[in-house]
């Protein structure tokens, strides 16, 4: 059986993560908002981080955005399309 | 009845090991059947072996964050691994990868552009409900007949992925996951879209007397074989819907309540033959009938069904339409079900259309 792999950061990491890709200060000040339903990220409710071109998207854990972010996440980022 | 029998099969081949280990060694033989005797339990469990490694993680957990990680990262994947399994065992495989959790360390921004792949948020190994619950949402979403997913309606495939979620924690007795999945994802989706409900209710139906797997999701999985290389495809999108409806509606039937037994549409052409006896009357020439009558509609394919008493006449049944020379016995099971009668035995035969006489609608790019 192949295996399907899960990238994943724990959550007591995700202050360390955030800050190397320069995004904990927008999390703190609430900057950050979810792609799909536009609800603003926190540690709470935190569920993806989605690379796609040279852009970096959120994900809150909602079911709804989970579904369509995984359609989104699907289609052809702008790097592969160049 | 089976967990009872591997019981007895476990504790007889333990008993032969110490007898052969004493009888031939003396008491040396100890040294030897305790090892021997530890590895048969070992190879019997290695569902529980690996629950039992993925709990021990915890107690390290306090003095040093690798074990932290490891009791979230094994706990994730033995419970999905195992409870896939489960659910593959019923006949069709419908989740054909299992699951491996890669730890992610702090990278610059351009390194995970570069890299390109999506990050889960995992919760800490105390909040274990909550991330067995989201993980397992992820996983059945990706998963699940995964080729054939992109020609079935959306509301199908989330009602889908929520009672197959709901079904593979159920499988594992992991309660807390379960209330967690139901009230952080399935309860605000079913609360917005009505319909999301009742699909999952008739799915959780259908699974209960065995036909989640067996039919409806046997029926979808075929679909990319189908209708490949078409990206999607609209009558199988809407067909999709209603013939989880169908399907529904039949398990959800009351005694004696008739129903339709035939789904018979562009792409899925589906007949259900339950076969009963009344009292003691058993005409096999009816069902003879029956099935020549699918053939001149073109149906693709036969799913004889029946429960207890009634398995031997449905055999026979499947025997004789066989010798009509028009479907061919794909396959048959007989499974335990349990209903308000208590647990019986339940039979599925599927018979497909040997005339390749399939009427594929045009394919839409």
């Amino acid at each position: 059986m192949n295996n399907s792999e899960i990238l994943a950061v724990h959550k007591q990491k995700l202050e360390e993560f955030l800050k190397k890709l320069g995004l904990w200060e927008a999390l703190v000040k609430g900057e950050l908002k979810c792609h799909e339903c536009g609800a603003t990220i926190s540690l709470d409710n935190i569920g993806m981080i989605i690379p796609f071109g040279k852009e970096i998207h959120f994900c809150c854990a909602k079911t709804d955005c989970i579904f369509r972010m995984k359609e989104f996440k699907s289609e052809p980022t702008n790097e592969a399309k160049t | 009845m089976r967990q009872r029998l591997k019981l007895i099969l476990l504790i007889l081949a333990i008993a032969i090991c110490f007898f052969i280990s004493l009888w031939y060694l003396g008491l040396n033989g100890l040294f030897t059947a305790i090892p021997s005797s530890l590895l048969i339990i070992v190879l019997t469990n290695l569902e529980w072996i690996g629950s039992l490694i993925a709990s021990s993680y915890k107690v390290g957990r306090k003095f040093n964050f690798w074990f932290e990680k490891k009791a979230v990262e094994k706990r994730i994947e033995n419970t999905i691994e195992a409870a896939s399994k489960k659910i593959n065992n019923e006949g069709v495989i419908v989740l054909p990868h299992g699951i491996d959790i890669k730890w992610v360390e702090p990278m610059e921004r351009d390194a995970f552009l570069k890299e390109g792949k999506v990050v889960v948020c995992l919760e800490s190994s105390y909040n274990e409900a909550r991330n067995l619950a989201r993980a397992m949402m992820l996983y059945v979403a990706d998963d699940l007949i995964r080729e054939s997913q992109r020609f079935i309606n959306p509301r199908i495939t989330r009602s889908l992925c929520f009672a197959i979620a709901r079904k593979l924690l159920m499988l594992d007795k992991r309660l807390e996951a379960l209330k967690c999945l139901n009230d952080e994802f399935i309860e605000p989706e079913a609360n917005k879209e009505r319909k999301i409900r009742e699909y999952v209710m008739a799915m959780e139906k259908m699974d209960e007397q065995g036909y989640l797997s067996r039919i409806l999701l046997r029926e979808f999985s075929q679909l990319d074989a189908k209708l490949s290389p078409a990206l999607t495809n609209s009558d199988a999108m809407s067909e999709s819907e209603t013939f989880t409806r169908f399907l529904g509606n039949f398990v959800q039937r009351e005694r004696e309540e008739n129903v339709q037994l035939a789904h018979n549409r562009k792409v899925l052409k589906i007949d259900l033959m339950p076969i009963a006896r009344s009292l003691l009357e058993f005409n096999v020439s009816n069902y003879i009938k029956a099935a020549s009558i699918s053939f001149d509609n073109g149906i693709n394919t036969i799913y004889v069904l029946a429960w207890g008493f009634n398995i031997p006449w449905a055999k026979s049944a499947v025997k004789a339409i066989e010798g009509m020379g028009k479907y061919a016995k794909f396959e048959e099971c007989t499974f335990p079900v349990v209903g308000a009668q208590g647990r019986f035995q339940s039979y599925l035969a599927v018979l497909m259309n040997i005339s390749g006489r399939e009427n594929i609608p045009p394919i839409d790019s």
